[in-house]
């Protein structure tokens, strides 16, 4: 559906995107991941037509819209700062659009309706300014007016940022929810890497204006592409030589040494399943250990590499600093890359 | 797939050029009004000080230096720029703390007073002031009783135009200096007690240093308004104590001596454009005309000492007599009959409307106040609308051709006003072929067009800043909805920017509603502005039906800035930007 070709971005000398190429298919949620200043709000800029690439094309259902003006490719946004217009109560914004399209009050009147239905806005709340409303409301009306014509694409550049933890969770999930109702395709920004995982059909990480990986959530984050996806993308340890030597001399499955090596927090395990003939058995001490509640994470010293890993707080493992502990490292999961 | 991409392509480009023709149009009128209003009258004044029958000459320069008058002028305005600096920042210092920072009794009434210069000003002010003090004045009547051998002519000279002037140049401490004060962080106050620090050092070692900025700001703004000053020294300055800006006034009006009076424009312009200089320098070091609106309220201090206490409240009070005395005589005189007016006395069957119903229907009377109020009107809408369409221009095609256009725009700024007045005479006293071969000066609209000119600077800076504080993004989300430039500039960008549209339209309007400076120099003697009549009804020998018209004048215009500032002050700007889409930084 849409394919972006060979694009690059400049602003006068400083080159903001480097020969980017991606395709995104129709009704899928598909996220631009990165660090800030990687290029991924550039990149959905120029796809909504606000800042067009230097060299390349963007197709949407094969139609050239490289140059064509942001008021004619009938693209859906969400903006980072709402952008609700300060002058109009909350109808005329989610109208704003119909009316330049002049379509008729009675229509207005219904599909605002509908999408103030969609969005859980009340009847009281379209009437009042869109100052009046809190953050969590006003982003429901910016959804609602990026809505209104319908449009098969919209584009979020970072909807959720400036919510808190607990209404940025809810809204994430009536996100997914709208965008599952109305079939579109979401094109969606973020640096939250949870948010990211938890939401997208497919990711594309963004490094430094280069696409450093394009996956699904599961093949980013337990196949990361390189050094910097595997340390963007969750929590990972570096594994150092003398612990990669001894998984290699107990296992079949070797890996280079010399390679950085990572794994990931979780994957570092206390205990294992009967069935389970992959996973090696490593003497660690415990050397330090904060409670967070529902979970604790210890800090492991195994040949001389500090590992991090997480223990749900069940109460069927308690482990002191300084406790020796057998843990469980099976060698496939293993992230490793070339040093460069 | 590859020419239909190209066909594409051009005909968004030729749909673009055809969008853009309005506004080519737009940037070479624009061009031509800064060539015409800007840049070449301006110039003029230079060949006209510096050329004679086609060649370079010092004449000019010859001549005022054989001008005893001239020289005397410019040691008077220099003189009374020294003093101003000293005397209006000390009354504007201690007018802005005990109204802010001490604890004074009564000091809701006291600020009143301090801040009615902001709606008697100008011109009013002085004519306020002659009918205190002046010959005729009402205080000079009294003193007159007491001490007959007083010269009824007393308030005159030097000593009379620092009066008038310390008084009246103190509106800017009472709007920013005042600001700063409240935007001090109380808890540097708090800590500075805490350790151990009396009164007297934590205002003189922490709290004026804050300010410090704002003060040399606030000092060489007073320089500067000392060295213009034109109808103080005009009004009460009396033959002993004439200054710059009159003289080349006068000098103007005498086709023969024209050189000198550019000279002496040139003079002036070249000190302001130092102080200009020297202003930004220092305001780099910390802020200046920050409208911001702390939430952090000072803590009023009580003055521990005594005596220090009883001083402080009763230099209060005076001041308060003396700024709040010519307003008050000249609303209760302007509602008494003829009779009670001339031998100033106040009597309850002396109450009449008569002054005000003669005005508001005698041609002659409110002809100058409809002049003015039109040729303010006009340039105040005209200046925001048209400045409206330049930052909108200036902000969507940064390049090199609108930065010129945009620092060309504040030429205005770094001129007396009667230098801008003046290179209009000398250039558009014939007919030119780029204006069109008409001759501009005899034309009653040159004076809205004066107004016009000197109204771009502050209204450009202001407009940008709110156009910077405007949130980008809703433009590009109107846009993303589908709006073209149109829609989106009259139903999202100007609704935003509305608030400070209007608020710049009304000081506009205010601020020229009275004006003298510029009328004196360009006006049609047949149409001449409030400013103009407010002056002559002034003079010494003037009727008592003058004397009436002008107190009727004041009330109205006091009347007229005081709707305006509550308008834009009063009733809360912050809440209107904050709908408007303008946020604080």
């Amino acid at each position: 559906m849409i394919n972006m070709k060979d694009i690059e971005i400049r602003y006068g000398d400083f080159i903001a995107i480097h020969n980017l190429n991606l395709k995104i298919k129709a009704g899928e949620f598909f996220t631009f991941l990165g660090p800030s200043g990687c290029g991924k709000t550039t990149t959905l800029r120029a796809l909504a037509g606000f800042n067009p690439p230097s060299k390349g094309t963007i197709t949407i259902n094969d139609r050239d819209i490289t140059y064509v003006p942001v008021e004619d490719r009938k693209l859906g946004m969400v903006f980072q700062s709402y952008a609700l217009f300060p002058t109009m109560t909350v109808f005329d914004n989610i109208a704003f659009g119909l009316r330049v399209d002049k379509e008729s009050d009675s229509y207005i009147q219904a599909r605002v309706n509908e999408l103030a239905k969609l969005v859980n806005l009340s009847d009281d709340q379209l009437l009042k300014n869109v100052s009046e409303l809190s953050g969590g409301q006003q982003q429901r009306v910016a959804i609602a007016r990026a809505l209104a014509k319908k449009p098969d694409i919209v584009l979020f550049d970072e909807p959720l940022s400036n919510l808190d933890a607990k209404l940025r969770k809810q809204l994430r999930e009536e996100l997914k929810r709208i965008q599952r109702e109305t079939g579109m395709t979401a094109v969606y920004v973020t640096h939250d890497q949870e948010e990211a995982l938890v939401l997208s059909d497919h990711i594309a990480v963004f490094n430094d204006g280069y696409v450093a990986q394009v996956g699904t959530p599961n093949e980013i984050y337990d196949h990361s592409a390189d050094e910097f996806v595997c340390t963007f993308i969750g929590e990972a340890n570096k594994v150092g030589p003398e612990l990669i030597n001894y998984l290699n001399s107990k296992s079949d499955y070797k890996i280079n040494p010399n390679n950085n090596n990572y794994i990931r927090q979780e994957k570092i395990k206390t205990w294992i399943l009967p069935d389970d003939n992959e996973s090696i058995p490593v003497q660690g001490t415990v050397i330090h250990k904060e409670f967070y509640g529902l979970q604790s994470v210890y800090d492991y010293d195994i040949f001389g590499s500090k590992l991090r890993s997480n223990e749900k707080e069940d109460g069927n493992k308690v482990m002191e600093v300084g406790e020796e502990v057998t843990l469980y490292i099976d060698p496939h999961h293993i992230l490793s890359y070339e040093v460069k | 797939m590859g020419s239909a991409k190209q066909i594409n392509n051009s005909n968004y480009k030729k749909e673009e050029f055809l969008s853009r023709l309005p506004l080519i149009i737009f940037v070479v009128l624009v061009a031509w009004f800064i060539i015409s209003f800007l840049i070449i009258p301006n110039i003029n004044i230079l060949r006209e000080t510096f050329m004679r029958d086609g060649v370079f000459s010092l004449r000019s320069i010859d001549k005022i230096l054989k001008s005893e008058r001239s020289i005397k002028a410019i040691k008077n305005s220099v003189i009374l720029a020294i003093t101003l600096s000293i005397t209006v920042n000390i009354v504007g210092i201690f007018i802005v703390l005990v109204t802010e920072y001490f604890d004074i009794k009564g000091s809701k009434i006291l600020r009143v007073a301090y801040m009615s210069t902001l709606v008697f000003g100008g011109m009013i002010l002085n004519n306020g002031y002659l009918y205190a003090y002046g010959n005729k004045g009402v205080l000079t009547k009294l003193l007159l009783n007491f001490f007959p051998n007083l010269d009824p002519y007393w308030f005159n000279g030097y000593f009379a135009v620092v009066f008038v002037m310390t008084f009246a140049c103190t509106s800017n401490y009472m709007l920013f200096f005042r600001n700063a004060i409240n935007g001090i962080d109380y808890g540097t106050v708090e800590a500075a007690q805490n350790m151990g620090a009396d009164q007297w050092s934590i205002l003189k070692k922490v709290v004026l240093p804050t300010v410090k900025p704002m003060i040399i700001t606030l000092i060489i703004m007073n320089f500067q308004t000392g060295l213009g000053a034109m109808s103080a020294p005009l009004m009460v300055g009396g033959q002993d104590f004439q200054t710059i800006s009159p003289l080349i006034l006068t000098f103007a009006n005498r086709p023969s001596s024209r050189d000198i009076a550019a000279l002496l424009s040139l003079l002036l312009g070249f000190s302001q454009l130092i102080l200009l200089y020297v202003m930004t320098s220092n305001e780099k070091k910390g802020n200046f005309l920050s409208i911001s609106k702390t939430k952090v309220r000072i803590k009023k201090q009580k003055i521990n000492n005594k005596f220090a206490n009883i001083v402080v409240h009763i230099l209060s009070y005076i001041l308060f007599v003396i700024y709040s005395l010519p307003v008050i005589l000249v609303i209760i005189f302007s509602f008494q009959s003829g009779r009670n007016i001339e031998s100033s006395i106040v009597t309850m069957d002396g109450f009449t409307l008569e002054n005000y119903i003669r005005i508001l229907t005698d041609q002659k009377s409110y002809g100058p106040f409809a002049n003015s109020f039109i040729y303010s009107f006009l340039s105040a809408g005209a200046v925001v609308i048209i400045m409206l369409v330049v930052v909108r221009i200036i902000m969507k095609y940064k390049n090199k051709l609108t930065e010129v256009m945009e620092y060309l725009f504040f030429i205005p700024w770094l001129l007396p006003s009667l230098m801008i007045a003046l290179g209009l005479i000398v250039t558009y006293d014939r007919p030119r072929v780029w204006m069109f071969n008409m001759v501009l000066v005899g034309n009653q609209w040159i004076v809205p067009l004066a107004y016009f000119i000197v109204m771009i600077p502050s209204t450009l800076r202001y407009l940008k800043a709110a156009y910077y504080s405007f949130d980008q993004n809703l433009e590009d989300a109107s846009r993303i909805l589908g709006a073209r430039g149109f829609i989106t500039m009259f139903k999202v960008i100007l609704p935003a920017l509305l608030p400070t549209a209007l608020a710049l339209f009304a000081l506009n309007f205010n601020g020229k509603l009275s004006d003298y400076d510029l009328s004196a120099f360009l006006y049609h003697p047949t149409s001449p502005t409030l400013g103009i009549v407010i002056r002559s009804n002034a003079d010494a020998t003037a009727s008592v039906d003058a004397r009436a018209i002008n107190l009727v004048y004041s009330v109205i215009l006091m009347a007229i800035s005081t709707i305006v500032l509550y308008f834009v002050y009063g009733r809360g700007t912050s809440t209107a930007e904050a709908k408007g889409g303008i946020t604080a930084k």
